[in-house]
């Protein structure tokens, strides 16, 4: 039995941008052996008391010597708020990795990343685990001040593309916006993307009308119970029918998913 | 090492726990967590004739010390269990009962009829369903519905049958002398608390179904006196839940009158929680002298 869930040790717990924070986890072997880009972990709050649920975050980074997995995220709420007060040697419950992940073939030589405030971070899990490949990011922050890792991204892709909605960093405009202008220039192999739901109903349109030959893949967040595929609670229609974001993603194809 | 055997209307279980059908699905991926042989029995998810896509998202939200879900019973169909999925759990060697749920009398009876040759071991008719407009808790709450379902699902049933009770009743007690009185072998309860959660920022209810079921140890206090009433009331069998985390809330709801017991909210929180809570309870047992589970049934003193 591979072994996904666990208690692992806090290595460290850092601020990376306003209400940002990046926690670093020591994890055992077969969650890092089994890790793909864009899989998530189910944390479950220290002392977790009236708080039932678990948090599922997607893995930003992770690091094989070191045996860490490290999950950037946004506070959000009562659960993001006290996974934002860890500190180095606590215990948290986990299971990881879960869900299928970003799924890249051979054949996706040069990828495009599309992420959007903390649907930036999993995009990161790209540079560890598929090397090799001729990337670009297209980043959009909130403001600068919510702005992180753009700094790692510039250090593995080709070019890096920032925006902001208020243009504090990067040119002031929609990401999706950016991405269409280099589409009309040229095409990738593949689109990997992660952001909120307006972001991917904008990516949508812009694949439609300049990149509908363009395999893309978003990653969707939902509302989730179990994270194992058990309760049935994390559903999106995907090709008319109701899967499950946490075990039958949370990564889809654009084409089938309803957005 | 006490002895954990039970026996639930003819039927024989190594342990009282069983998983709460909706939150253990059939089983399958829970094999990556826990040995499902090591369970009880696995009530599966409910089951209607045709495929039912169930609830627009959202469909779960944390409230303090519980969960409320509107799944609304999503699931392949009977046809499609039987011929993709019931070939793949019979390595589970566990009491499988299959929940089965409908709109009308003749979906659940199509169900069971559909199940009688299998090697599903028993019928848990699901009258409790908050979360579906037609069928479920409508048989559930009034007394001449449930009296009719019950004795047509017996007639039909070539299984023994658990009838699953709804709390949203004012006496819940006389539905299970009711469900007796028309050939129930067992009854399970609780199902869910119609219930809802409200994002006041927003001004919108936080599930799209606006109304769930509650659970987990919210709900605990009131479902122990809920079996209280009916183990008092009935002499068939009585599988006790509502929000069981702990080996002790288990040993609680044995004391109430409970002969077996179910868990979900547990397993949503924590994949292999029902392995921890036998091993509770087993110790349970051992530290407070009783030689078996069996013993504990509506051993309470008062």
């Amino acid at each position: 039995m591979i072994k996904k869930h666990d208690i692992c040790r806090v290595a460290s717990l850092e601020p990376l941008a306003k209400d940002t924070y990046a926690l670093t986890l020591k994890v055992n072997g077969d969650m890092l052996k089994y890790f793909r880009p864009g899989q998530f972990a189910h944390i479950r709050l220290p002392h977790a008391g009236e708080h039932l649920l678990r948090r599922p975050i997607s893995v930003n980074t992770i690091d094989r010597e070191a045996e860490t997995m490290r999950f950037a995220f946004l506070i959000q709420g009562e659960g993001t708020r006290r996974l934002s007060q860890c500190r180095p040697g606590d215990e948290l419950d986990i299971l990881a990795p879960l869900g299928q992940g970003f799924r890249v073939k051979e054949s996706h030589q040069k990828i495009w990343l599309v992420g959007g405030g903390i649907g930036i971070a999993p995009l990161l899990s790209l540079r560890d685990t598929v090397p090799g490949r001729e990337y670009t990011a297209f980043l959009g922050y909130k403001s600068r001040e919510y702005a992180y890792e753009r700094k790692e991204f510039e250090g593995f892709c080709k070019a890096v593309h920032v925006t902001s909605d208020d243009g504090s960093i990067g040119e002031k405009n929609f990401v999706t916006e950016a991405l269409r202008r280099e589409l009309e220039k040229e095409k990738p192999d593949v689109i990997l993307s992660c952001g909120p739901l307006p972001m991917f109903r904008s990516l949508k349109r812009v694949w439609e009308e300049d990149g509908r030959d363009v395999e893309t893949q978003v990653s969707m967040e939902q509302h989730m119970g179990c994270g194992t595929g058990g309760c049935y609670t994390c559903t999106c229609m995907v090709a008319g029918a109701m899967k499950r974001v946490c075990m039958d993603g949370p990564v889809f194809d654009i084409r089938e998913v309803k957005l | 090492m006490a002895d954990l055997r039970v026996n639930i209307a003819g039927v024989n279980f190594k342990n009282p726990v069983i998983a709460a059908s909706g939150t253990f699905a059939f089983g399958e991926e829970y094999a990556a967590f826990l040995d499902v042989s090591a369970l009880g029995g696995i009530a599966l998810k409910a089951l209607t004739p045709e495929i039912r896509p169930g609830n627009p998202p959202i469909r779960i939200a944390e409230t303090p010390s519980g969960i409320l879900n509107s799944v609304g019973l999503q699931n392949p169909g009977v046809d499609a269990f039987i011929s993709g999925i019931l070939p793949r759990i019979r390595r589970f060697d566990t009491v499988k009962i299959a929940n089965v749920a409908g709109r009308t009398e003749e979906d659940y009876y199509t169900v069971i009829e559909k199940l009688n040759d299998t090697e599903i071991d028993m019928f848990e008719l699901n009258v409790s369903c908050p979360n579906v407009k037609q069928g479920g808790v409508t048989f559930g709450t009034d007394p001449n519905s449930m009296a009719a379902i019950v004795a047509g699902a017996k007639a039909r049933a070539k299984k023994p049958l658990i009838v699953k009770l709804t709390p949203n009743v004012t006496n819940i007690a006389l539905m299970a002398k009711t469900a007796e009185d028309a050939g129930a072998d067992a009854v399970s309860l609780v199902n869910t608390f119609t219930a809802m959660a409200i994002n006041a920022k927003t001004r919108r209810p936080v599930l799209a179904n606006v109304t769930g079921g509650l659970s987990g140890p919210a709900i605990k206090p009131i479902a122990l006196r809920m079996v209280h009433e009916v183990y008092r009331a009935v002499s068939i069998p009585i599988i006790g839940m509502g929000g069981i985390m702990t080996g002790e809330d288990a040993a609680e709801f044995l004391l109430a009158g409970a002969s077996a017991l179910m868990v979900g909210t547990a397993t949503v929180a924590e994949p292999d929680a029902m392995i921890r809570i036998l091993g509770e309870l087993n110790k349970f047992l051992d530290e407070n002298s009783a030689a078996t589970a069996r013993e504990l049934t509506g051993a309470l003193e008062y």
